[in-house]
């Protein structure tokens, strides 16, 4: 499944689904020894155009948290990000929605997820 | 966050940590003991992922005491010995067996005792000396890292201990105390040659580092421990990083672009210093004594405690920016299926 960076966004979206965009959150600034920065990063998931709602069933293996779709387990695999980070956690899903994107509106999902570096 | 932090015991109580390097896979750390008379040095290979003994080198009992200072150059280890003449083993990592040995002049005055300081090019050992009898000068010794024999006997001029060394290129800083100051001391190499030096400094040097123009110094003492910042072309002192009440040891480089210093206190403190001004970015409290030694390795730094039994931490230090974060963070979530 392609995911895109915040460094690598797309301009429009027309296939490939499910897709993922990661857009950058908030970001705290503070000194501690091992960690400068916090932050948050808003990953979302997109599976279809809103014209098909039958299609929302599909976000639900990404909001699980077992299972090879799990967006939770994928990342405890490797929370360091290969040493990117200190630490990275989901530390929220928002529901299933709707995220308008180069002009269109996708059926989608939406993960936070909290890098501490 | 310390969540990353691992901790390695050693199960011998007779033993405390002194020096420390790593490979990719294994820490190899070096042991010392006070007990009197000397028991074998010990240096043993860790598993990194489980921090688990693997192998233990050991040394012979008797003469020979704590490990010094270790240094890893392809298949070998380098262990400098604090022991009467001062000696330098060669060891095989994958076998922890000992390969050669390289031994001091025994007798002539004791000069070549103790050995204290050590660092290496591609191909050369340097040898500096505690020489605590200081009966005859101190000596800096270069040695062949292949067939383990003495290339070079510098005469220092000075009956002193040297603790630090830190070649850079084809030039050699070294900092030595021959009373209650330190002396810094810039050298050419092949052979070695006095190029400048710095006298008068307050407490011993025990640690040295240098990056772009610029020398870091290390000082012990527990009125004005501290990290002193040098220009290497013309060795003068550009600022300095006080800390009153600490035993500052080891100095290291990280990648990150910081300066680590750490206590040699109870509880440790590592120390994280920006390195252009020479400011306190953060200070990290340990939960057990003593820090001596370090050493960094991607975003790792491994802290070894002399400590009763010998203790290693291991520290996440990680500096990745938000982007590749960002990146780091797409690529993972891309093996979602």
């Amino acid at each position: 499944m392609n995911f895109y960076a915040p460094d690598e966004l797309p301009v429009a979206i027309n296939d490939g689904f499910p897709v993922g965009l990661i857009l950058l959150g908030e970001t705290e600034y503070y000194q501690d020894f091992v960690n400068d920065l916090s932050v948050i990063f808003r990953v979302l998931v997109l599976v279809s155009k809103q014209d098909q709602p039958s299609e929302l069933i599909k976000l639900l293996p990404f909001i699980e948290t077992t299972g090879t779709s799990s967006i939770l387990s994928i990342l405890a695999l490797n929370s360091d990000l290969w040493g990117e980070a200190d630490d990275s956690q989901i530390i929220k899903n928002t529901g299933l929605g709707v995220t308008e994107w180069g002009g269109h509106k996708y059926i989608s999902t939406e993960f936070l997820v909290k890098v501490l570096a | 966050m310390n969540n990353h932090l691992k901790t390695w015991v050693y199960d011998n109580v007779l033993y405390g940590a002194i020096c420390v390097t790593a490979d990719a896979d294994f820490i190899y750390v070096g042991l010392g003991t006070v007990q009197t008379p000397a028991i074998a040095p010990k240096v043993v290979k860790i598993d990194k992922t489980t921090m688990t003994t693997v192998a233990t080198w050991t040394g012979a009992a008797g003469q020979e005491s704590n490990t010094q200072e270790i240094i890893l150059r392809g298949a070998h280890l380098y262990v400098a010995l604090y022991t009467t003449p001062g000696k330098v083993v060669d060891i095989n990592k994958g076998t922890m067996t000992t390969v050669a040995t390289w031994t001091g002049a025994a007798g002539v005055g004791e000069d070549e005792t103790q050995c204290m300081a050590l660092d290496s090019s591609n191909s050369f050992l340097y040898l500096g000396f505690d020489n605590s009898a200081r009966l005859v000068n101190t000596p800096i010794v270069t040695i062949d890292m292949d067939s383990m024999v003495t290339l070079e006997t510098f005469d220092t001029g000075s009956k002193t201990s040297i603790r630090a060394l830190c070649l850079d290129s084809n030039l050699l800083y070294s900092g030595d105390s021959p009373d209650a100051t330190s002396v810094l001391t810039k050298y050419s190499t092949s052979p070695l040659t006095k190029i400048s030096q710095v006298t008068g400094l307050l407490n011993s040097i025990v640690s040295i580092r240098v990056s772009g123009n610029n020398l870091y110094a290390s000082f012990l003492g527990s009125a004005a421990s501290r990290v002193e910042k040098y220009d290497l072309r013309d060795m003068t002192l550009l600022s300095q990083w006080v800390k009153t009440g600490k035993l500052l040891e080891d100095l290291v480089l990280g990648n990150d672009g910081y300066l680590y210093t750490c206590a040699y206190n109870t509880p440790l403190q590592i120390y994280k210093l920006q390195t252009s001004a020479m400011t306190l970015k953060a200070t990290y409290t340990g939960t057990i004594n003593d820090a001596y030694k370090m050493f960094w390795q991607g975003y790792r730094l491994y802290v070894a405690c002399y400590i009763f039994p010998a203790k290693l931490l291991e520290l996440n230090l990680p500096e990745g920016t938000i982007q590749s974060i960002g990146q780091a963070l797409a690529k993972q979530l891309e093996t979602v299926s």
